[in-house]
């Protein structure tokens, strides 16, 4: 153990700046791919694209028009449908690669949206302190302390419903957190000796913050962003539950999930099927993030 | 420090006012009209316009926006937030009859997530890419990938129709004694404690490793410290500020948005009346529910921050 | 090393012990309690518990008038009359303050009080002795109620009849309306009588309702129950010692309560969990008397919309039985569902017709889109109908607190895309829908409701549905005057014939698409006796016609 630490802590961390950009970012592959577990997520997660981007390759029904309700609620297993059908007589495969579409490029973009706007906002707050710090920390106040229910439902009534909305709808709610977190890190980072050197030398203010803080920062924000994937899933199927989805006919993970709340007891593979589809792709974003994390560290890197 | 927080306790009036018009002017913008619901919406009776205007006439309704606003804070400033529409009950005291319903369930909740993702979390730090890492990545993936409601019927259908060893609803109280008290808490604070501590656990495993390759803890074991003083000494109280972060913009979804775990577990609490409110409508139940937790939310936050200075002394609050 | 991870180990299945184990030991003790609650092997006491899914509103007498509410006050107050909506021949009125009453003329009607009715004495402040009720104290009540000031919910439904009231004498209390009206019983029984001096002396009702009914208003405790006891003053004995009724507002979850013997009685049992109730020997399933309306309304003001071809293309592109089929589908031969076959009525209503709506319903969806085309609308090159450049492109908004009715929806929605219509299902919520569906703001929308008496007057009159939730924005004005026609007329044979006149007339001109008869199903513990004679919680548990009670094992 002790041994291993050593080794993890050799690169110094001044070196770093002395490397070209172009070797830091060959570094961090190297160092990722040297990650086993990190190198499965990302197969995981291929995999899972690839299958939701090309859906109508692997099946034949159409998750919506083939609606059969005289089949309805087969078990899994049963001919010719893989994994069931839910209680409208629909191919429960079928919509569940289809749902991805959907589901995945919302929870991404919601994720990366709001982590973007969450991390600048921090940034600022935390380095610069003073009057703007309370301002923009007043306001992430004002943000996290509001009710999601009525934010959602004014945000639906103001902007009308659309897959658009609801991406926007979930930013807007979910940026404040990453502010906050983004803000205590750069608050515990710029008081560091490497921080203080680099200011000492005279470099701009958004040099420190994007070269010397920001990477050191990552950490809990990679977290966090793997994680607000699965919530984004799950909040644009509450949205949608409050009228702000396009049209409940189309497959969603999320939707699908609220669908089969009621199937519970008697048919649990309503839920089962969709919440294992989210599960796999939080996991296989996490375990990515975890490698990225790593890698970006400089003192984890070998 | 004394300053810090007086300064701070001087901001939250203009904040709070803020909220309160927002709070205000979102309600205005919402759809939904509280005299239609107040009458049933018309679904199996019918609504005359003169029914309509005595209704919106006694809710005050037929006042301008701006009249019902300054009415509000001056309500507020006094201490009296108003009427619900629906019960026609102080708001106040409607909202404090639940609120320790609010408040046990969020502290209970709080405890068993520390309990679970502390261990859990520095475990899979030290353990570095062990079973113990992959245990608690998992544990978070499940965490955030199945709705809150999945995991509160699961657990109602294993632990109270299956196994018959909990109540599937309802709170107890302590005059009823303390058996049922704790096993009606236990299901809901479980199922309320696991979704935190998915999150609370992989933050603190990740801000563990962080704090693991600093120079201070090389420092510290090359002074031939105790493993287990450096790791709970010297790190976990640096490990700790993204999480008590993470914990401080969390509790405000606890205190207010507990709303599903709250609902199917009939527990008698602020979420629930938030969102009862909000289906009918009775603005001046969701403007006084949300200024008081809006209220306790910054006080929290407030104590987070006094926090990093408790954890890091370099970060130094009254630095402009 | 190894030594420490034990430790964590240890510290984490200790503090998972801790709450489980911990909980559970006592747990399991608590629930045998509350499951034999009502046993009568514990302590000899009767308990009735029933899980209502509907947050107490206003337990203020004149103001409630949501069900939640009503379940308790029902048990307290009592009104002139009761309608009991389980009986064989459709909607009967029975006694209750009032022990007969009659027609003198079209327009008076005249009550005999009973004289065996006294205001409740137990468990307040306001009576210290018996005190009986008299003509007197019921005029006062609707002097009350029909006072604009008093912004009773109950004002609007009878100051638009009722002409005057008078209390003849001391046991005769009389009504006289504008003009003859139908549905004035109805509306009479939902008048509960209270205590006028309680207005006049300062009480408060809200916090303590004090009736005439067989139980006493005993305990609230916010959010979680109710505790009534027995009314000893009450001419009937209770079959029970307590009625507790406990707010469990998720549906599922009563039920499982009720499988576990927490409770006795659940109002609404979802149909995904009636499979599960329906196997426990204990458990009863007892349909609702009455089949609630569900269905899919136009906004006829839409553009699209106004043209009847396009209203009748749509309603036959969309198969209405196998919708009902799907939500009704059950092992165990319950009826949960019944097509309307587009009429509005249920059939324990007068007007209903189902026989005769069947004869003219048909599903053609190739029909369906000769008559679009018929109406101008071609396929584009997307295989979607369009018009002047404008696609035949609407949503379907559908109330998000009822599965069943997003299922209307979302199956409808589909049918329509089958034949090139580009619906889609837009689940909203009910507060947001509602407000929509009366402004306009809708092109289609799932609803319910108007099941009840007088219901055709809510869903098709072109005045009365104005600002409702029901608000097709259909101008009929001969479908007006049936309606009037026949809410003014107190023979029953002569009222029936033109109700059916109008929901055939309505049905014909598509102001709907189509819907079903929700069967809501009852959940019972076998235990609980004379509950089925009137299976509603809408009224008292104990009167002279049903006494609920629960059996000892």
């Amino acid at each position: 153990m002790n041994n291993e630490q050593k080794k993890e802590l050799s690169p110094s961390v001044i070196g770093e700046e002395a490397l070209s950009a172009s070797s830091y970012w060959k570094d961090i592959a190297r160092s990722f791919c040297k990650n086993k577990i990190a190198v499965v997520g990302l197969v995981l997660l291929v995999i899972i694209i690839v299958l939701c981007a090309g859906a109508p390759l692997f099946t034949s029904y159409d998750p919506v028009l083939d609606m059969n309700p005289s089949e309805n609620l087969l078990p899994p297993g049963t001919e010719g449908h893989l994994l069931g059908t839910d209680d409208y007589g629909r191919d429960l495969w079928s919509r569940l690669i289809y749902g991805g579409r959907t589901s995945m490029l919302t929870g991404v973009i919601v994720a990366i949206v709001s982590a973007a706007a969450g991390v600048v906002i921090g940034c600022i707050s935390g380095y610069f302190g003073g009057i703007l710090d309370s301002l923009l920390m007043r306001f992430t106040d004002i943000m996290l302390s509001f009710p999601f229910l009525i934010i959602a439902i004014a945000i639906m009534a103001a902007l009308g419903a659309s897959q658009k909305n609801v991406v926007l709808a979930l930013a807007i709610i979910g940026w404040p957190g990453f502010a906050r977190l983004t803000r205590s890190q750069v608050l515990a980072l710029k008081e560091q000796e490497y921080v203080e050197s680099a200011r000492v030398a005279g470099f701009k203010n958004m040099r420190i913050i994007f070269n010397h803080i920001l990477p050191n920062a990552m950490g809990p924000i990679i977290v966090q962003l793997t994680l607000a994937v699965g919530n984004a899933i799950l909040s644009a199927a509450s949205l949608n539950f409050l009228g702000m989805g396009v049209d409940s006919t189309l497959p969603d993970w999320g939707v699908m999930l609220n669908q089969g709340r009621n199937y519970l007891q008697t048919h649990s593979y309503l839920t089962t099927v969709p919440g294992i589809a989210i599960s796999l792709t939080v996991l296989a974003m996490n375990w990515v993030g975890d490698g990225l994390r790593d890698a970006f560290d400089p003192r984890l890197r070998k | 420090m004394r300053v810090y927080i007086i300064r701070r306790l001087l901001q939250m009036i203009p904040t709070l006012l803020i909220i309160s018009f927002m709070i205000f002017g979102l309600l205005y913008l919402t759809p939904g009209d509280p005299v239609y619901l107040m009458l049933g919406a018309g679904e199996s009776q019918s609504i005359s316009p003169e029914t309509y205007e005595m209704v919106r006439r006694d809710l005050g309704l037929d006042q301008p926006f701006f009249v019902r606003y300054l009415d509000f804070v001056k309500g507020a400033v006094t201490g009296d937030l108003g009427e619900s529409y629906v019960t026609k009950q102080d708001v106040f005291s409607e909202i404090m009859a639940r609120m320790p319903a609010t408040l046990q369930l969020t502290l209970c909740a709080m405890i068993i997530s520390v309990l679970i993702s502390i261990p859990l979390g520095i475990l899979a730090a030290v353990k570095h890419n062990s079973i113990w890492d992959s245990i608690s990545t998992f544990l978070a993936t499940i965490g955030v990938s199945l709705p809150k409601f999945w995991f509160a019927l699961v657990l109602i259908i294993v632990f109270s129709l299956n196994l018959g060893w909990l109540p599937s609803k309802g709170i107890g109280y302590l005059e009823d004694g303390l058996g049922s008290y704790l096993s009606h808490m236990a299901l809901p604070a479980i199922s309320l404690g696991l979704g935190l501590a998915a999150t609370q656990t992989r933050m603190i495993r990740s801000s563990m490793l962080d704090v693991l390759g600093q120079d201070y803890i090389r420092f510290a074991r090359s002074k031939g410290l105790k493993e287990k003083v450096v790791l709970l000494g010297h790190a976990m109280k640096n490990a700790l500020i993204p999480v008590v972060t993470v914990f401080g913009s969390e509790v405000g979804g606890l205190l207010g948005g507990a709303v599903v775990t709250e609902t199917i577990f009939a527990w008698p609490g602020v979420g629930r009346l938030i969102v009862n409110s909000i289906g009918k409508r009775d603005y001046p139940m969701i403007q006084g529910a949300t200024l008081m937790l809006c209220t306790l939310f910054l006080l929290i936050n407030l104590l987070v921050d006094i926090c990093y200075a408790g954890l890091n002394p370099k970060i130094r609050l009254e630095k402009k | 090393m190894k030594k420490r991870s034990l430790a964590f180990l240890l510290a984490l299945v200790l503090a998972c012990g801790l709450m489980l184990g911990g909980c559970s030991s006592d747990g399991s003790a608590d629930v045998g309690e509350s499951g034999s609650e009502g046993d009568g092997a514990a302590d000899g006491e009767r308990v009735l518990t029933i899980a209502s899914p509907y947050a107490i509103g206003s337990l203020t007498p004149w103001i409630s008038n949501s069900d939640g509410d009503r379940y308790v006050l029902g048990n307290v107050y009592e009104a002139l009359i009761e309608s009991n909506t389980g009986s064989e021949d459709g909607v009967e009125y029975v006694p209750a303050i009032a022990e007969s009453w009659e027609y003198t003329d079209d327009t008076t009607l005249v009550f005999k009080i009973r004289e065996n009715v006294y205001w409740q004495t137990e468990g307040n402040d306001l009576f210290d002795e018996k005190v009986q009720v008299t003509a007197h104290d019921v005029k006062a009540v609707f002097d009350f109620v029909l006072d604009e000031n008093n912004a009773s919910t109950e004002w609007g439904d009878l100051y638009p009849i009722i002409e005057s009231v008078e209390a003849t004498d001391d046991f005769t209390f009389t009504v006289r309306t504008k003009q003859p009206s139908a549905i004035l019983l109805n509306e009479i029984s939902g008048v509960l009588i209270f205590p006028i001096k309680a207005i006049e002396e300062d009480f408060d009702l809200t916090q303590q309702p004090v009736g005439t009914g067989a139980f006493i208003f005993s305990e609230y405790r916010v959010d979680d129950s109710v505790t009534l006891t027995p009314n000893p003053d009450y001419r009937v004995t209770p079959n029970v010692d307590k009625v507790v009724i406990e707010i469990v507002p998720d549906k599922a979850v009563a039920a499982i309560a009720l499988q576990n013997g927490e409770v006795d009685i659940v109002p609404q049992i979802l149909t995904t969990d009636l499979e599960a109730v329906a196997a426990d020997e204990d458990l009863k399933l007892i349909p609702n008397s009455v089949g609630w309306y569900r269905y899919i309304g136009f906004n006829c003001s839409n553009e699209i919309f106004q043209d009847l071809r396009v209203r009748q293309a749509i309603s036959m592109a969309i198969d209405f039985e196998s919708i009902t089929e799907t939500l009704s589908g059950n092992d165990f031969g319950a009826q949960l569902a019944v097509d309307a076959y587009g009429g509005g009525v249920p059939p324990e209503f007068e007007g209903s017709d189902i026989e005769a709506w069947k004869a003219v319903y048909e599903y053609n969806p190739d029909r369906a889109q000769t008559l679009l085309e018929d109406a101008g609308w071609t396929k584009g090159s997307d295989g979607i109908y369009e018009k002047d450049g404008q696609k035949l492109s609407f949503a379907i908004k559908c109330p998000t607190n009822d599965q069943n009715r997003v299922k209307l929806g979302e199956m409808a929605a589909t049918y329509l895309k089958t034949i090139g219509v580009d619906a889609s299902a837009q689940p909203t919520e009910w507060a947001t829908m509602t407000a929509d569906i009366a402004a306009g703001n809708t092109e289609m929308f799932v609803m319910g409701g108007g099941s009840v008496v007088g219901g055709m007057n809510m869903l098709f009159h072109s005045v009365n549905t104005q600002g409702t939730s029901h608000n097709v924005f259909y101008t009929d004005e001969t479908l007006d005057t049936m309606l009037e026609e026949a809410y003014a007329t107190i023979d029953d044979d002569a009222r029936i014939a033109l109700l059916k006149e109008a929901a055939m007339r309505a049905l014909e001109n598509k102001v709907h698409a189509g819907g079903y008869f929700e069967y809501v199903q009852i959940g019972m513990n076998k235990r609980v006796t004379d509950f089925e004679k009137s299976p509603t919680l809408w009224y008292s548990l104990c009167n002279d016609y049903r006494n609920v009670g629960v059996d000892g094992q």
